[in-house]
């Protein structure tokens, strides 16, 4: 039987794990290894992924990966023997919390480990610290959704700074812990292993081993702590000094939860502070400790988590012979040997390649390796993860009282009865979107974009008397007025709809509700190629390509987010509304709803074609696996939200300044100059030099029916932002459009208009996260499908 | 055409933004160190 057999409320016990590579690991380093117990929770509305809980979380993966997962089901003494177990474990708990609440009582002091405290291990005068004057630098690492980001904004405030990890599109944000002017604390990506498989993975691997920080601050959620450990005992095995803040205290005892926090600080080796980073409770001392650690450079006092006493100490003799045999290699290579060892059991192709054993200590490890996994019964990977689960699991048992089903679990599932519910997830879905684009581009986005264009207006308006008044040329005014203001004026107005959008999206991604979207939509993108996660920017993508390509950031994969990318611009903009309502006013009033409803269709089909044609050419391959952890439902902090969306707004305006200003001046100047460089008479824009380029290009569009000069000028308006198609036509078009083409033309155009190339500031934002080679793509690819589409139409049009 | 004073200044200003925001962006394109978000090199792997 396979995890894909089971039924909704079925338990299993986890007997083999297939797969192989990068899935494989993936699923060990979520807690799938033999001998977990799962129960199986629901499957997405369309039957495809389903939901399971594990090691006290949700996890969801496709059917075709959970096929690769061999389970039984208990038998009756083993399901006797856990109630046994839990029930021993629930009165172990409430003995400990007695105890804790009779010793607070009587006031009576506990013995503390004391770890990353001043005067414990060092007094003053004691110990190797850095200089004074060093900059003590962290990495921040901890799971997804574990609170990193919050527990960041509450260490830095506004004194971050956002970029990227070169070499990958992965984001990276620097800052400087409030207070502290000597620190920098890095937020690395939300990761559960320091395996080599993932981008996130790799950088923040390649950051800890290699720029070294002087401390980790490692970021553990209490409510899901035990795989959270995971993660914590890797980061413990590269001996560089760390603290562990245990995340989300509140909710962990709020819902009658408890944690020996002695205990655990005991048999980990290194402090561990419990905060709440949403309620800012423990921050100050986290920072405390973080600060001493890292002066005096306090080394975690534990890396070794084998048990020789545990399955006949197969995993522990085979780790320290390894720790043995490439001991100079790892002094050599820089890489703590600890780690280097139970990372070259795991078959770690990057570690294996900077140790550069010869062929005799290759051998030697293999046979060591193969005695493993004979003695132990289970595969390299599969014995390695299943050591540290030993070891999380006898923490656990000391340290940890699982609380109740907490108020926020009973909340998630009430909601995820509607929200992921077989009949409900898609209408609630289409009813949350529809909300979100009219807030966003009808409500709010509106009345604050028109609030901005009213303040550009009066300040072009001033400007262009202050002009006026000065009597400065009329080339020049009209460059600075038609040309620099209104066009970068244009480009200005998308803020506040893409901030309000992404006010909404963020309040979506940090509620947990788009990890949902994910789940059910992904057996309908995986026909096209891709996962469920690509449903989110291709939404976006209706409002706004901008913000669309912007938001791919969270796609894991680079395949899907580059495919993505390249699929949005099939997905009609509200920018080009105008031009759809302009000749559908003009040539098609009686079937206007139709033909709206029509083109947004046909965009969406095209794409959908457009898909398929890469999946077999440009992205050939298997789509990334669906692995992915489904988190309680969460009210996201308004400050965080808050900087968020200054972030983005900035972020915005730096890039759209820089790329608009040059273009709108540069389409200008075509456009007010003859070949000869005389200025020309309004009228007259017929002779300019963008008239005489866009002759040249005009017998392309011919055979799709839009030949005219002008249609193809407002075409190339259109570049700089799509609502000037419809200002070009009307100032080139002065007798009326009607008057000038057929129906079939303003077919032809709808069509062209559809599917060309997205404005400039679009194809900055795939500049930014493709690189120019695909930016350049898309504006050719876009003309070109549009060009067949147009076409088509024309043929279509001239047989009716 | 015809340019006073104020035209030419005007002109300098506009050709000073315009060079600017090139200089700007080209900038931005040579700072990457992983810090600058908007250099085209990071992309390259």
């Amino acid at each position: 039987m396979t995890l894909r057999d089971l039924s909704i409320g079925q338990n299993a016990i986890i007997e083999t794990v297939g797969g192989s590579g990068a899935l494989r690991q993936h699923f060990l380093d979520m807690g799938v290894i033999p001998g977990a117990a799962v129960t199986m929770v629901k499957l997405a509305p369309m039957g495809d992924p389903m939901e399971l809980q594990i090691h006290g979380y949700e996890l969801t993966l496709r059917l075709s990966d959970a096929a690769k997962i061999e389970v039984r089901e208990p038998n009756a003494e083993e399901m006797a023997a856990a109630e046994e177990e839990k029930a021993a474990r629930e009165q172990a708990g409430r003995e400990m919390i007695a105890r804790d609440a009779a010793r607070q009582k009587k006031r009576e002091d506990r013995e503390h480990p004391g770890l990353g405290e001043e005067g414990r291990f060092h007094a003053k005068t004691d110990g190797d610290p850095l200089p004074d004057d060093a900059i003590l630098t962290y990495a921040l690492v901890g799971n997804q959704n574990s609170g990193k980001t919050t527990l960041f904004n509450q260490l830095t405030g506004s004194n971050q700074h956002v970029g990227n990890f070169p070499g990958v599109t992965v984001d990276r944000k620097d800052g400087v812990i409030k207070g502290y002017p000597k620190t920098l604390i890095t937020d690395l990506p939300g990761i559960y292993s320091m395996s080599p498989y993932s981008s996130e993975e790799i950088v923040s691997r390649n950051f800890v081993l290699e720029e070294k920080p002087k401390a980790i601050i490692n970021i553990v959620d209490a409510t899901n702590i035990e795989r959270n450990l995971y993660l914590t005992m890797q980061l413990l095995e590269t001996e560089i000094p760390m603290v562990i803040a245990l995340n989300m205290m509140d909710e962990m005892t709020g819902n009658g939860g408890y944690i020996d926090i002695n205990t655990m600080e005991r048999e980990l080796g290194v402090p561990v502070v419990p905060i709440s980073a949403a309620k800012n409770w423990g921050v100050d001392e986290l920072v405390r400790h973080a600060i001493h650690i890292a002066h005096y450079q306090e080394k975690p006092l534990r890396q070794d988590f084998c048990d020789e006493t545990v399955n006949g100490g197969a995993v522990h003799r085979a780790l320290h012979a390894v720790v043995h045999l490439i001991q100079d290699h790892a002094d050599r290579a820089g890489i703590p040997v600890r780690f280097a060892a139970s990372k070259l059991i795991e078959g770690d192709h990057l570690v294996q390649k900077a140790l550069d054993l010869d062929q005799n200590e290759q051998e030697t490890l293999e046979h060591i390796v193969l005695q493993m996994e004979k003695e132990r019964g289970l595969d390299r990977s599969a014995a390695i993860a299943d050591m540290r689960f030993a070891f999380i699991d006898k923490v656990y048992r000391q340290a940890v009282v699982r609380p109740k089903e907490s108020k926020e679990r009973i909340r998630s599932e009430k909601l995820d009865r509607i929200l992921t519910g077989k009949w409900t997830a898609i209408p609630a879905f289409i009813l949350i979107m529809g909300a979100i684009f009219y807030l966003s581009f009808n409500v709010i986005g509106a009345f604050l974009q028109d609030l901005l264009a009213s303040g550009i207006g009066v300040l072009t308006g001033a400007v262009d008397e202050a002009l006026t008044a000065a009597n400065v040329n009329e080339a020049i005014h009209g460059l600075i007025i038609n040309g620099i203001f209104e066009g970068v004026g244009s480009v200005l107005s998308f803020l506040p709809i893409i901030v309000t959008l992404f006010f909404f999206l963020s309040i979506l991604e940090d509620s947990g509700y788009i990890a949902r979207v994910a789940f059910f939509m992904d057996k309908i993108l995986r026909k096209i190629g891709l996962s469920g996660r690509s449903i989110v920017p291709m939404l976006i993508g209706f409002g706004c390509t901008v913000p669309a390509v912007m938001s791919t950031r969270t796609l894991p994969s680079e395949r899907d987010r580059r495919m993505t990318i390249l699929l949005t611009p099939f997905m009609s903009c509200t920018a080009k509304l105008p031009i759809y309502g302009f000749f559908v006013n003009a040539f098609f009033p009686r079937w206007s709803a139709l033909v709206m409803i029509g083109l947004y269709v046909f965009g969406i089909a095209v794409g959908i074609a457009v898909a398929a044609l890469y999946r077999k050419t440009l992205f050939k391959g298997k789509p990334v696996p669906f692995v992915m952890e489904l988190p309680n439902y969460r009210l996201p902090g308004p400050k965080n939200v808050g900087r968020l969306l200054w972030e983005k707004a900035k972020d915005f305006l730096q890039r759209a300044f820089s790329i608009i200003l040059i273009a709108t001046v540069v389409v200008y100047v075509l456009q007010s100059f003859d070949l000869h460089f005389n200025l020309l008479p309004k009228g007259s824009e017929g002779q300019s030099i963008m008239a005489a380029l866009a002759s040249l290009i005009s017998p392309v569009f011919a055979p799709a029916g839009l030949g005219d000069w002008r249609l193809v000028t407002s075409l190339i308006s259109g570049f700089m932002a799509k609502e000037s198609v419809v200002s070009t036509m009307q100032i080139l078009f002065a007798d009326g459009i009607t008057a000038a083409l057929t129906a079939a033309q303003a077919a032809s155009m709808l069509a062209f208009s559809l599917l060309y190339t997205p404005c400039v500031a679009a194809i900055a934002s795939v500049k930014r996260e493709l690189g120019w080679k695909w930016a350049i793509f898309v504006v050719f690819f876009q003309c070109a499908v549009a060009w067949l589409a147009a076409c088509l139409v024309r043929l279509l049009s001239m047989c009716f | 055409m015809q340019l006073n004073t104020v035209d030419i200044i005007l002109l300098v200003v506009i050709l000073i933004a315009v060079i600017g925001a090139g200089v700007y962006w080209g900038f931005r394109k040579k700072k990457c160190g992983g810090c600058c978000g908007d250099c085209s090199q990071c992309r390259k792997k």
